[in-house]
């Protein structure tokens, strides 16, 4: 019996078949990569906004906090004359403790955003309590002081301590 | 005594066919196809075998008079259950070849008469047209088998360029054959003749006592006709079909086999068909996703456009915030950590030779009066609640001959972040 050419007629459906399946598959491994590339670019930037919400939720706060800064933060004259008050500033409180002055210079002066910094560094000899009183009279955020680094160690004699410390004073940047 | 045909056939009103093909008698090489509904068949158009559709169930396809050839016979035998291995053995007596495993006849019988049976019986040809292979059908009838004849009748008519015949006894059709030829001319009603003859001496025709043409044919022709049969000559319009009380299941050789090739080839149809299917379903969700994925990146893009003066305003603020951090973290104050630092000390045994703390790293240079006061300062300093910040490193202690431990310790933190 002749049976029908069967295989004949599903020659062009075939290789329609195979020649989508070719551009398909060419374009799968594509569409494959593009996926992946955007795929990880929505992980980072859904990263990014996750961080960036909890930052605007905080948004009161670190405008609260700017507005203290402009409010409180003292600006700078000339900046010899800064530093100076700065130093002599910390001189005269070390004298008001009875604190003997070993040692004394200007430091550096420092620009950040929207801040700039002054400090001094002093060196003296007392008593412990004398220094602790001189030191805390610094540690006052509203006059925009602070110290930033502090050494201590007793005298030879043991009776009093020597103390090193940069004290540093923050202004809001002039424009 | 003549046995009731009707009560032995099945009622094939019920049996689910929904269509009907056959030979066209208008034209040689169109087919008809009506829809059978209930048993009534209502013409839908004319077309080609091949052109139905081969999953059609319930499709007749009828083959016409000249594909599928015809013996009478008379069966000593009433028992119709022994009539197909009867059959096979006159057909086989006679000539046929009968492929082993085919159904290449079916029967209807005609009459029954002193325990005698008279079958119409009609035989497959070992070979069909590629068309009719190709509509792949199960299994096919006889054309000439849907058509209504009058009674005790020769009925002649034109079907695939080619005359056909169809004897009645009784009502029952009993013969039917097609000639070489067309028209009817001295030759055919020759053999026409000759056929009459044949079946009357078989018995098979009883009385004829009409001759229906269902074409137009010349006076003179029909007249012969009438003459040399000596039966009166009518014509009429072919009748519209009607559905044989019985069906006729004629397979050739090797259509189980056709049947399991084309099974085979609609699965992988269907695998390839769903293997597509799959794979574009799986193109269109990456693309699907990559569209949602592109569409989000663009939303979120957008979010930051909108919200980029605040963000900045605030990344400003927190660099400013960070620059004043010695000022505004009071914890961290040196004054401060010194008191926490001095708080861990033992009551009495250890005392501090140095304390420095420079960009928030703390160096302790202390002694005590032995080593385990050293770990007891060391251990409260670890566990000082203000300091917990700090990670805190303490090299081996110096210990001196009068047990007096000298020991330096360090302690680190990371820089504060908002």
């Amino acid at each position: 019996m002749n049976l029908p050419n069967i295989n004949g007629r599903n020659i062009p459906w075939m290789t329609v078949l195979v020649v989508i399946l070719v551009l398909t598959t060419y374009g799968l491994s594509l569409l494959l990569r593009k996926q992946s590339e955007c795929s990880h670019e929505l992980d980072r930037l859904q990263a990014i906004q996750r961080t960036n919400r909890a930052l605007l939720d905080q948004k009161d706060l670190w405008d609260k906090r700017a507005k203290w800064i402009k409010q409180f933060a003292p600006t700078q004259d000339e900046e010899g004359k800064t530093k100076a008050d700065v130093l002599e500033a910390a001189l005269q409180g070390a004298r008001e403790q009875h604190l003997r002055i070993i040692a004394q210079s200007l430091g550096e002066l420092q620009r950040g955003p929207a801040c700039l910094s002054v400090s001094a560094n002093i060196k003296v000899q007392g008593t412990m309590e004398s220094l602790c009183r001189w030191i805390n009279a610094w540690q006052t955020p509203e006059n925009f002081y602070t110290v930033t680094s502090l050494s201590i160690h007793p005298s030879e004699d043991h009776k009093t301590v020597i103390c090193a410390l940069t004290l540093k004073r923050f202004f809001q940047e002039t424009k | 005594m003549a046995v009731s045909i009707k009560s032995l056939q099945n009622d094939r009103k019920n049996t689910g066919t929904n269509a009907l093909i056959l030979p066209s008698l208008s034209s040689p090489t169109s087919w008809d196809l009506w829809k059978v509904s209930n048993g009534v068949l209502t013409p839908i158009g004319q077309r080609d075998p091949s052109q139905i559709n081969r999953r059609r169930k319930g499709s007749i396809l009828a083959l016409p008079t000249t594909d599928v050839f015809c013996v009478s016979l008379w069966l000593n035998e009433t028992d119709q259950a022994k009539f197909p291995s009867m059959i096979s053995l006159q057909l086989e007596g006679r000539g046929f070849k009968l492929s082993e495993g085919s159904r290449a006849f079916d029967w209807s019988p005609v009459t029954f008469e002193n325990g005698k049976a008279l079958v119409m019986v009609g035989i497959l040809p070992n070979k069909l047209l590629p068309a009719l292979l190709a509509a792949n059908f199960d299994w096919f009838d006889a054309a000439v088998r849907f058509r209504e004849y009058t009674e005790d009748s020769l009925t002649i008519w034109q079907e695939q360029g080619r005359l056909c015949l169809a004897f009645t006894r009784g009502k029952q059709l009993v013969h039917f054959q097609a000639l070489t030829e067309n028209v009817l001319n001295p030759s055919t009603i020759r053999d026409i003749a000759c056929i009459v003859t044949s079946l009357q001496m078989q018995e098979v025709l009883k009385n004829l006592k009409s001759i229906v043409l269902w074409f137009k044919t010349d006076p003179e022709g029909s007249k012969s006709l009438g003459t040399a049969l000596s039966v009166n000559i009518n014509s009429a319009s072919p009748p519209k079909p009607r559905l044989p009380d019985r069906d006729w299941t004629l397979q050739l050789a090797g259509t189980a086999e056709s049947k399991k090739f084309h099974h085979r080839l609609q699965w992988r149809d269907r695998t390839l068909k769903c293997i597509s299917l799959a794979y574009g379903l799986a193109l269109l969700f990456i693309l699907g996703h990559l569209l949602i994925t592109l569409h989000l990146i663009s939303s979120i893009n957008s979010w930051q456009q909108e919200n980029k003066l605040n963000l900045e305003t605030i990344h400003q603020d927190i660099s400013t915030w960070e620059f004043l951090t010695p000022l505004v973290e009071t914890k961290d104050y040196p004054l401060e950590t010194l008191l926490h630092c001095a708080t861990s000390l033992s009551p009495a045994g250890t005392h501090l030779t140095l304390y420095e703390q420079v960009d928030g790293n703390i160096t302790i240079k202390a002694e005590s009066q032995n080593i385990r006061l050293a770990d007891a300062f060391l251990e409260k300093l670890t566990h000082e609640p203000a300091l917990s910040d700090y990670h805190w490193v303490r090299p081996q202690p110096q210990v001196l001959p009068n047990d007096l431990a000298q020991f330096e310790i360090n302690g680190t933190r990371e820089p504060t972040k908002y």
